[in-house]
């Protein structure tokens, strides 16, 4: 990226995350002894469902809440730490709320340029015409927020946030006041703009799409923990626990007996992950390892969703268990049909019951 | 049903048009009354230029003291960790309800020997002070007496801001000045601006305070020559009207250039914390306080305890006054609300011309002082025959008030109309087809805390209503005010201090009850 | 909100309903009174709980009262009884316009020939003497003028209160045109008027600033400062009379008067009989410390007595004409607020 208007290169650092508890009095903590590493210039997404303290600790790296306890790294600086707290303006992070945020006295270049009031005029400007570029809103830059939609005023809320270079941006939620269609292309743009900055991102959502799709990283929090921090890959296949993997992705949890890491279930055989596992395990196998064909376990047709790029199918089978499954083309299939099922993936995942 | 959109809509204008003569109808009687009344007009102005500065100076000046004073307050009391800042939030809008001439009369009387406040200045061992007159003690009284019209919208609007502006500013490096300045004053200025207007129109029409004080103002020429010279109190009335179309023309034209956020927030995320400055912070509201309420309050307690004690006041004697002056208030308000909201209707919901000509036309009626009004209303009611029997019943009465105070309904009114919103609108109308039914049900309801904020607010102005209520009140109605003046003129402090706390229990009791408790003052 | 909504509702109705619910009988008696409600209000109770007859009183100013008379009767309004006013000068006005009816001579005889009016259509009820109120902390009895006239003197520069605007002080200047003549009391007045004293809208107002200090001396009736020292007993001011015959030793008669129209009306001449009967009288003169004028009567202790030959022989109904002429005076030497 050009960066003609402001000599400063964008410096991007990484975020380091230490034992931070955030609470308010004598109640529970909201976010509880939570560390993670967001390396520099990536994107990290913290995924939960609400009230799971995520937009807390985003606040936190911010400098909007003071942690009990714990340490926040930027690059080198420790911004709150037991004797440190850095003041939020003095951060230098970026952040997009849910609502806009703009303020509706001034224009989108007013507001782009909001942060860079002690540059030069005419740097200010071309840093603003870039930024009004990268977020294509260069023909509303004399718009008032008021007569912007929802979308635009989030890419002006984005830009404006990136205007002053910042090491760090922090996103809570930016798209979820949003409609499907306008989300998805709006998370794309983003996600490509972000790449292109390279500034060091961390991402709050409850959307497990949006995650997936944004993040290089994803935590996945639940009452004021962090669960699990890994690729979306590895959240996808390995999840920690069934809560985890039910958060990530639709999942068949199925409770079956190992032998060598070959575990028996109603889908008949599945090899583990975990090679040398023995005993009465639960199993995840995600709906698209199921296959409907003629071979494998008898069952029947319960039920049918059609999403155009495929289907989703519910499939009793003789022992009364349920599991789902994607299906490419519903050709033959309609409730009450005669169907066989087959596990069809790799090493599942299991977790030993106790 | 836009064929019956259309068909409605001119009946609608005309009502509405004809609400707008009733408040333009005395402005115009009077510019008539000066322009063809005799005498050489060149004189009367050259004699009414000095009084016409005084009326713009005083005007001038406690705007603009009473916008610092109430923004401050506001700002104090709203986002900042001042000590006790609930309790002032009380004490702090409590002026609003002591009329100035009781304020400034009480102060006076209190100033002479043997008086509370002359006790306390020699109990400090200093020389309580001689002169009270002229431009400084009226700019100081009345600005105590007024910000509470700055203070009341402004923490409204405080309250009302999303904390994620200040926050997102914050972020953006903006220390807290910086915020203040470029973030939340212009998401305020509106407010204040309004609530600067409502100064500025009392200011011109100020009439007990600057008479008390001896600075002779527009309103105390009008009053001094009603009678002698009238060209020259028309003339003097029309100058007033003038300068305060001006006013609101200007603030009119200035208003619409903010964008300011409407959605409601939460308010202040987090209290500014005020440190080393919170002692002078104190200070302030302290000073403010003991001037404008615990001054008054002392000499009035004082005389009426004397009095009381040696059996010189008899309680009994405030009744009448007291449900003279609440029956005619309610009146007025009820009142007021049917003729305020067609016309907040008209301009919100239809933004036609009609509406908003009709809402200017009603702030401009508070810039008419109440005596030019009642003597207008007075002398149109008996040079018309059909008019003739109202002279001096409460309808005519009503007729003034409504006409001066119409003003201080609109803002509430006007807020309560864009609380019900155009999609409830329409599928209300999908619900339950009969109109009225839809206000009756669904309308009003949501209109509700509007409605009685901007009641309250006549009420209020009512019970501490003078000069109209003197002239054009019917035969034996006394009320508060009227008692305490004339108590005050002939020197019976003891009477007059209790028909003066009579009076601030009844103004405070109602517009705590229905103004600035939290829920309503959103409104505000 | 709810509840508070409700309360204040339930308050508010229960007031009204109860202002509604008494004061709607009919009264016998319609009276206006330039008299305010503290200086009559409770002799007034007494006259209707004693004869049985329901009186109605809108007080005001007397000039603004007899104003909206002379208005309401151009109207073809008549249902006005009684006017007290506190001014010679206003009942003169509606004198001139032709709206008092003539009084029986029982009433008229009721108070000495000096205090009532020549055309029999009103009579005094009280005196109130014109006086200079001093602060007694500041000034010496001995140090002051003996004549109004010497207050044009230019050692008392800055340190007078007077209202011209009041109707009192206007009486008062009336009366000097009859007695000195328009020359002597242009030059009066013209003369005060260079000694830059300080205007007030009433007499109240006025030994207030004189006991605060704001001034040391001020014009005004005899019976404000023994007011305030019932409010405020240790109020360093005082009363100094001027010497007898002095046109600022005048004094002002407070009149009643029954309108034209309102003759037939036998509670009206009640009232005039009983507010000029003993037990008012002695109200008046106990209560507001002014001069009670029924033959018989006598001032309260403490108030010096006083001759109606004192005040100067002036005829008192003549107070009333010219009214405007004295207003046009004022204004022209300067003094009117």
């Amino acid at each position: 990226m050009t960066s003609d208007g402001d000599p400063k290169p964008q410096r991007s650092v990484a975020i380091e995350v230490e034992g931070v508890s955030i609470g308010y009095g004598q109640a529970a903590p909201v976010v509880c002894d939570v560390s993670l590493h967001a390396p520099a210039g990536s994107i990290t997404v913290l995924l939960g469902p609400s009230g799971c303290g995520k937009t807390t600790l985003l606040r936190a790296i911010a400098g909007l809440e003071r942690p009990r306890s714990g340490t926040v790294r930027m690059g080198d600086e420790t911004v709150s730490g037991p004797e440190t707290w850095v003041p939020p303006q003095r951060r230098n992070v970026g952040m997009v709320f849910q609502d806009p945020a703009l303020f509706p006295h001034l224009t989108a270049a007013g507001n782009i340029g909001f942060g860079l009031r002690r540059a030069e005029r005419a740097d200010r400007d071309a840093r603003v015409n870039e930024l009004l570029e990268l977020v294509e809103m260069r023909e509303f830059a004399d718009r008032l927020p008021g007569s912007l939609s929802g979308g635009q005023q989030q890419r002006i809320a984005l830009a404006r946030s990136l205007a002053p270079k910042p090491a760090v941006l922090l996103l809570d939620e930016p798209f979820s006041a949003l409609d499907a269609n306008l989300r998805t292309q709006l998370r794309g743009d983003v996600a490509r703009i972000l790449r292109e900055v390279g500034v060091t991102t961390v991402f709050v959502t409850h959307d497990q799409d949006e995650a997936f799709v944004m993040g290089d990283i994803v935590g996945v929090m639940h009452e004021g923990r962090l669960r699990q921090l890994g690729t979306p890959e590895e959240l996808y296949r390995r999840p920690i626990d069934r809560w985890v993997a039910a958060f990530v992705g639709e999942a068949n949890v199925l409770p079956a007996t190992a032998t060598d890491g070959i575990a028996l279930t109603a889908l008949g055989r599945v090899p583990l992950a975990a090679t040398e596992a023995n005993g009465a395990v639960t199993v995840l196998i995600r709906p698209e390892d199921v296959a409907v064909g003629a071979d494998g376990e008898p069952g029947v047709v319960e039920h049918l969703d059609f999403y155009g790029h495929d289907a989703r199918v519910s499939i009793r089978l003789l022992d009364g268990t349920v599991v789902s499954a994607r299906v490419r083309s519903q050709a033959g299939l309609h409730n009450g049909a005669q169907v066989a099922v087959a596990y069809c993936g790799g090493a599942a995942e299991s977790w030993v019951v106790v | 049903m836009t064929s019956r959109a259309e068909a409605g809509r001119f009946p609608r204008q005309l009502g509405v048009v004809a609400i707008a003569a009733l408040f333009v109808a005395p402005g115009l009687l009077v510019v008539w009354r000066a322009a063809t009344f005799g005498g050489s007009a060149a004189d009367t102005l050259a004699e009414l230029r000095e009084p016409a500065l005084r009326s713009l100076q005083l005007a001038l000046l406690v705007s603009l003291s009473a916008a610092i004073l109430g923004t401050t307050l506001a700002w104090l009391t709203t986002c900042t960790d001042l000590p006790g800042r609930r309790v002032w939030r009380v004490l702090l809008v409590l002026p609003i309800a002591l009329p100035s001439f009781v304020g400034t009369t009480a102060i006076l009387a209190g100033f002479t020997p043997g008086g509370f406040l002359a006790s306390i200045w020699e109990a400090l061992g200093a020389e309580p002070p001689r002169r009270i007159r002229g431009l400084f003690p009226a700019w100081l009284l009345l600005t105590l007496f007024s910000y509470p019209f700055v203070l009341l919208p402004v923490s409204a609007r405080l309250r009302a801001l999303r904390a994620s502006l200040d926050e997102s500013a914050q972020l953006l490096g903006a220390s807290a000045i910086e915020r203040f300045v470029r973030i939340t004053f212009p998401q305020i200025r509106a407010a204040i601006v309004g609530g600067t207007l409502i100064v500025a129109l009392y200011m011109l029409s100020e009439f007990g305070a600057v008479q008390l004080l001896g600075f002779d103002t527009l309103t105390r020429v009008i009053y001094a020559t009603r009678q002698v010279d009238r060209a020259t109190s028309f003339m003097a009335a029309a100058m007033l009207f003038a300068a305060s179309l001006a006013v609101v023309a200007a603030v009119r034209a200035g208003y619409g250039r903010v964008a300011t956020d409407v959605r409601a927030g939460t308010g202040p995320a987090r209290l500014v914390r005020l440190g080393w400055a919170a002692p002078f912070a104190l200070l302030v509201c302290v000073g403010v306080v003991a001037v404008g309420i615990g001054a008054p309050l002392s000499s009035l307690i004082t005389w009426a305890a004397r009095g009381i004690r040696e059996g010189r006041v008899s309680l009994g004697d405030l009744l009448t006054p007291i449900q003279n002056t609440a029956q005619v208030a309610v009146l007025t308000a009820i009142v007021t609300l049917l003729v305020v909201l067609p016309v907040a209707i008209s301009a919100i919901r239809h933004r036609d011309v009609a509406g908003r000509a009709a809402s200017v036309a009603i702030v401009a009626g508070f810039a008419l002082p109440a005596i030019v009004i009642a003597l207008s209303i007075a002398v149109l009611a008996l040079n018309t025959p059909t008019l003739n029997r109202l002279y001096q019943t409460m309808p005519l009465l009503i007729v003034a008030y409504v006409v001066h105070f119409g003003s201080q309904a609109l803002g509430s009114v006007e807020q309560g109309v864009r609380a019900v919103s155009p999609a409830v609108l329409d599928s209300s109308r999908l619900i339950e087809p009969s109109w009225w039914r839809r206000l009756l049900r669904i309308e009003l309801p949501l209109m509700r805390n509007g409605l009685v904020a901007g009641g309250g607010l006549v009420v209020l102005a009512v019970v501490k209503e003078l000069p109209a209520t003197l002239l054009l009140a019917p035969i034996g109605f006394r009320t508060l005010s009227t008692d305490v003046w004339a108590s005050f003129e002939e020197g019976f402090l003891a009477n007059a201090a209790v028909g003066s706390l009579a009076l601030l229990a009844v103004s405070g009791t109602l517009s705590w009850l229905l103004v600035f408790r939290d829920g309503v003052t959103r409104d505000l | 909100m709810n509840r508070r909504l409700t309360l204040s509702s339930a308050l508010l109705i229960s007031l009204v309903a109860l202002g509604s619910s008494c004061g709607e009988d009919e009264a016998d008696l319609t009276i206006y009174s330039g008299r305010t409600d503290d200086l009559i209000g409770p002799i007034l109770d007494d006259f209707s709980k004693e004869t049985g007859i329901k009186v109605e009183v809108k007080y005001g100013q007397s000039a603004d009262l007899a104003l909206l008379l002379d208005e309401e009767a151009e109207a073809g309004r008549d249902n006005v009884d009684v006017f007290i006013s506190q001014s010679p000068g206003a009942m003169g006005y509606l004198e001139d316009r032709g709206r008092l009816a003539t009084l029986p001579s029982n009433v008229l005889e009721l108070v000495p020939t000096e205090v009532r009016d020549d055309e029999e259509r009103w009579v005094g009820l009280t005196g109130r003497q014109r006086v200079l109120v001093y602060n007694s902390d500041l000034l010496d009895a001995e140090s002051l003028p003996s004549s109004v006239f010497d207050l044009t003197d230019p050692e008392w520069k800055g340190r007078i209160g007077v209202a011209p605007g009041n109707g009192s002080f206007q009486d008062f200047v009336t009366a000097m045109r009859i007695t000195e003549g328009d020359d002597a009391t242009i030059a009066f007045l013209e003369g005060l008027a260079a000694n830059d004293p300080v205007t007030y809208e009433n007499n109240n107002a006025i030994v207030e600033a004189v006991a605060r200090g704001e001034v040391e001396v001020g014009l005004v009736n005899h019976y404000y400062n023994y007011r305030r020292l019932v409010e405020v007993p240790d109020s360093p001011t005082a009363n100094h009379v001027f010497d007898e015959g002095d046109p600022g030793a005048l004094l002002i008669i407070t009149g009643i008067a029954i309108l034209e129209g309102a003759d037939g009306n036998e509670d009206a001449l009640k009232l005039v009989e009983w507010l000029l009967g003993v037990e008012a009288q002695k109200y008046f003169a106990d209560e507001t410390f002014e001069y009670p004028l029924a033959i018989g009567s006598t001032p309260s202790s403490g108030i010096p007595s006083i001759t109606f030959a004192d005040v100067g022989g002036i005829d008192f109904s003549d107070l009333g004409a010219g009214l405007q002429r004295t207003r046009e005076m004022i204004t022209e030497a300067g003094l009117a607020g």
